[in-house]
């Protein structure tokens, strides 16, 4: 098929706007599922991310479309994922595509996820081609909407299209537009190849599946193919679409969306936005835009239950083989056992993968406090990369630490400009430029500490904004600052996996504040539990779990000993959630406590 | 088989009131007319299957008890038959203590000579409380008054052995109220009391007033504060704390209830009755099984089979070592730290190494081979419990 009838475009909408809904109209329109056969959203398959409403792994998917023009063409839908920590991802999607519909609610107007995404696209030099959705709600305003959109993204909206993904209603008006708005792709299938991955996952039986665009060139069944940034070497031995079930092909060229299967052991043979090219026939130069994934954010995994601790194994080696860009590795702690330092891109990559050992593994595990990593230098002149609180030395060994800053990109209506200057001053950030983009909308780019970012920057931005606000980020190096380890003691003793390294002129809230909710958390036991903050030998914050007093049956007899025993079975069975640290029962949402102040 | 010849308990259901309680959740039932023939039949059908059973046949019976239910409701003839059929069915023990259970609102002074000259030797009284105000409280169908006669009633009969028991720490309920009922219960002399802690037990009224919130418990300190008065009271008139709820005169404790806590065997007659067996096969540590709870199944299964087993469970090392504790650490004496570990072949320290901490803690205690929980660990007592399991 020649480049003028091959379209690449994703789909950019806020959560709830109908994006899934609209790609399940366009598959069905296209006869790629029918009506009946179709479950509700297809493309968001695994449940948590159902469950999020958000999109974790793009799906893409190849439609046949008969255009008015008579002519047939091929639609590649590449999804993006859509949240902050998976920045990277959407950048590749949106790579690989040459169009971008942008779906907006016809009642709730321009919302702020959407933002950033169209700001993306647009630097990417997408064509973007807004839709008013929804448009059948009682309460929708498409003229507004239309207007929302020009104000708040800059983005002519005249030609708008106007459609009710849930009635059915411009899914041929889009479809269209696609075909006729969007370029096709450019590019020379005599040229070496270059194909650039967007995504890759683990399928069991036939190892890594890679999702890829090609952009010059060709690759066919029995191709040797490298990995531009990896160097790896592997033969070819599938290679196909997604329409939406898996069709083989025997070639894909320029301008094609497909995926191949080449006896991939593990994705982390493959990173996301290399460049794929012909072993024997190499391209000059990659394609732009590739960084190696690393992870950003640290925290220690624990079974709450040391039986499962192989298990735990187990399980993040199978999650690995999926995702590459989290790390584990073993570690153990004084009062937690044994366990594994973890890797994650920010801090909903950590609870995503936390959900699902728990989840599909059905395990039980305590996290630790998330942590960046800092770089120690001691007195000795020696530099350390700390990931872990615990490996920090003593006060008087460390001549400086110095910790990852980010530089953040902050879009947002004028109208919220306040309340987000002030979280930002409270996050340690440094102001690097305020610009007005247009009556409306301000943009603003401030320095501010890895650290303070994954606590709740991203949930408290979206609160004072009221969700307007969006934001992209990228690592901007490292920046001493005054940092203090911050302890959790217990009856006394410290309890590794709480430990914090925290900006000394906040050590004393957040030790405040996670004692106070610490307190609350554990239950009363059949001794006092002295919880403190201190750093290092000084207390800065003291509270204290009464101890239980009585706690009996009054009754024991008439012989029914079974349903007693069940009664402490049962009870016995509750505590297994909890972490036995000394003497005291800790339990899981203690420690998660911790992640949260 | 291994064939124990210890002697062993019985306990008979009688599962008929005249009333539910709302803070009972015993197997018992209000009927129109309570069946008491037919239900004697069944009792009796149901024994002459155990006399029957190689696990039973033979073996000196110690204790009998009548509970409920309100055994009371049943004529001191129908008493009577029942434990003609035991005597014929089995040996018993020239002391063997015969307890029946008896409600103050259904005691009107004829039944008791009867129940005597049936064979019991031993009646417990459902008294919970002597203020009008707490019976009232309490669902209870007597009145003070009528608590107080049948006491009376009781020792008039000539039962020098009896007991009765008082609820305490029930919402609203102040010091001085419980005071007054401990003294007008010592009026009486009784040579063994109960007194329990009120509980709001899963499935009762009392438990849904609670969760909904419209009934509140006493706070922690009221309940200890009560549970104190009552053991000092009874100590100053010579009842000595043997159980966390049972206080008796020197000698005078329940055997039939001791049996329970020191894990003895035990059979189970009538609607929804336990019984237990120790060590009856192979690598098991002993067999719990129950009855039928409803009494029309029951009587409608005894009339078919005979027997009207509905569970059993078989105890394996575990269950059997953490039930050998729980229930023997219910008594202020303790457990002997040999019979468990020859038991289970290790001793109780071992077996379970949190008792070190307990013992550090001062929850614990063990002296001349008895391990136990001190004064404060009773107040615990489930919380270490749960440890067992």
């Amino acid at each position: 098929m020649s480049l003028e009838h091959i379209r690449n475009f994703s789909i950019i909408a806020h959560i709830d706007h109908g994006k899934s809904t609209l790609a399940d109209r366009l598959l069905e329109f296209t006869g790629a599922v029918s009506a009946r056969e179709r479950t509700d959203q297809i493309l968001d398959s695994m449940d948590l991310e159902r469950e999020r409403g958000i999109t974790i792994k793009a799906s893409p998917v190849c439609l046949r479309y008969r255009a008015r023009d008579g002519k047939e063409y091929k639609l590649n839908l590449i999804d993006t994922p859509g949240h902050v920590d998976f920045t990277y991802e959407v950048s590749r999607s949106l790579a690989a595509c040459e169009g971008a519909l942008l779906i907006v609610d016809a009642a709730q107007g321009v919302e702020a996820q959407t933002v950033a995404n169209v700001h993306m696209a647009l630097d990417h030099n997408l064509e973007v081609l807004p839709v008013i959705n929804k448009i059948d709600l009682p309460s929708a305003d498409p003229e507004r909407v239309r207007k929302d959109i020009e104000d708040v993204i800059g983005l002519d909206a005249s030609n708008a299209i106007l459609a009710s993904a849930k009635e059915g209603i411009g899914t041929e008006e889009i479809l269209e537009g696609i075909v006729q708005r969007f370029p096709h792709p450019k590019g020379s299938i005599d040229d070496p190849l270059r194909a650039l991955i967007i995504d890759c996952w683990f399928d069991p039986y036939h190892g890594a599946v890679v999702m890829m665009r090609v952009f010059d060139g060709k690759m066919a069944k029995g191709s040797r193919i490298r990995m531009m940034f990896s160097g790896n070497v592997f033969e070819v031995t599938r290679l196909g679409v997604f329409s939406p079930g898996p069709v083989e092909v025997a070639e894909l060229g320029a301008g094609e969306v497909g995926f191949l299967m080449a006896a991939i052991k593990e994705v982390a043979e493959t990173r996301i936005g290399d460049t794929i090219t012909l072993a024997d026939q190499p391209a000059g130069e990659p394609l732009p835009g590739f960084k190696p994934m690393k992870p950003m954010v640290f925290s220690g995994l624990y079974p709450t239950d040391a039986n499962q601790y192989q298990s735990l194994r187990e399980a993040l080696d199978k999650l690995r083989l999926n995702d590459s860009s989290f790390t584990f590795e073993p570690e153990t702690s004084q009062a937690l056992g044994f366990g594994f330092r973890c890797g994650f891109l920010g801090l909903l990559h950590m609870d995503i993968i936390r959900e699902r050992l728990e989840r599909e593994f059905a395990l039980s595990l305590i996290t630790t406090a998330a942590t960046v990593v800092y770089r120690v230098t001691k007195t000795s002149g020696e530099t350390l990369q700390i990931d872990n609180p615990v490996r920090l030395p003593a006060e008087g060994d460390i001549e400086q630490i110095e910790e990852p800053v980010i530089q953040a990109a902050i879009h947002l209506p004028q109208e919220f400009l306040g309340g987000v200057l002030g979280l930002c001053e409270e996050k340690r950030g440094t102001q690097k430029e305020i610009r007005y983009l247009g009556p409306k909308r301000v943009m603003i780019v401030y320095q501010l500490p890895l650290n303070e970012i994954v606590v709740d920057f991203y949930d408290r931005l979206k609160s004072v904004s009221r969700g307007y606000a969006s934001m992209e980020y990228e690592m901007a190096g490292y920046r001493a600052a005054d940092l203090v380890k911050l302890d959790v003691r217990i009856n006394g003793d410290v309890v590794d996996a709480m430990s914090m390294i925290v900006h000394r002129d906040k050590a004393y809230y957040r030790g405040r504040d996670l004692v106070q909710k610490m307190r609350e958390l554990i239950p009363r036991q059949m001794f006092e539990v002295v919880i403190q903050a201190a750093i290092g030998s000084r207390i800065v914050s003291r509270e204290a779990v009464k101890a239980l007093r009585k706690n009996v049956t009054a009754k024991c007899y008439g012989g029914d000993i079974t349903r007693k025993r069940k009664l402490l079975e049962r009870q016995k069975e509750g505590k297994k959630r909890m972490k036995q640290v000394g003497k005291v029962e800790i339990p899981q949402e203690a420690f998660l406590a911790a992640l949260k102040v | 088989m291994i064939h124990c010849k210890e002697p062993f308990s019985l306990y008979i259901h009688i599962p008929y009131c005249i009333s539910k309680c709302p803070y009972c959740d015993f197997n018992s039932h209000v009927v129109a007319e309570i069946p008491e023939r037919n239900y004697t039949d069944a009792l009796l059908r149901e024994l002459e299957h155990y006399d029957n059973s190689d696990n039973w046949r033979g073996r000196t019976v110690q204790s009998i008890f009548f509970g409920g239910g309100t055994p009371s409701t049943f004529k001191p003839s129908s008493i009577g038959n029942i434990l003609e059929q035991i005597s014929t069915a089995f040996p018993l023990e020239s002391d063997c203590e015969i307890t029946l259970e008896a409600n103050p609102g259904t005691v009107d002074g004829t039944n008791f000579p009867g129940y005597r000259d049936a064979g019991v030797n031993r009646i417990s009284v459902g008294i919970q409380s002597f203020q009008p105000r707490l019976l009232k409280f309490l669902g209870r169908v007597h009145t003070a008054d009528e608590g107080r006669k049948a006491l009376d009633v009781v020792r008039q009969a000539g039962f020098a052995d009896f007991s009765f028991d008082l609820i305490f720490a029930n919402p609203g309920q102040t010091l001085a109220e419980l005071e007054a009922d401990l003294n007008v219960a010592l009026e009486y002399r009784p040579p063994h009391l109960s007194a329990y802690n009120l509980t709001f037990e899963e499935g009762t009224p009392f438990h849904h007033e609670y969760r909904s919130g419209r009934l509140r418990s006493l706070t922690e300190d009221e309940e200890i504060a009560m549970a104190e008065l009552i053991e000092q009271t009874f100590f100053a008139a010579g009842l000595q704390r043997y159980e966390i709820s049972n206080y008796a005169l020197p000698g005078c404790h329940s055997r039939h209830n001791m049996n329970y806590w020191q894990n003895g065997d035990y059979l189970g007659i009538g609607a929804g009755a336990h019984s237990y067996l120790r060590a009856a096969s192979g690598f098991m540590f002993g067999t719990r099984w129950s009855n039928e709870k409803s009494p029309g199944r029951y009587m409608a299964a005894i009339a078919d089979a005979g027997i009207a087993v509905t569970d059993r469970e078989e105890l394996d090392r575990i269950k059997a070592a953490g039930e050998f504790l729980f229930l023997g650490l219910r008594m202020t004496r303790g457990v002997s730290s040999e019979a468990f570990s020859s038991r289970f072949g290790k001793s109780p320290a071992d077996f379970y190494p949190k008792i070190k901490i307990w013992i550090e803690a001062d929850l614990m205690e063990e002296t001349k081979g008895f391990l136990r929980l001190t004064h404060r660990g009773l107040l615990l007592a489930n919380s270490i419990f749960v440890e067992f399991m």
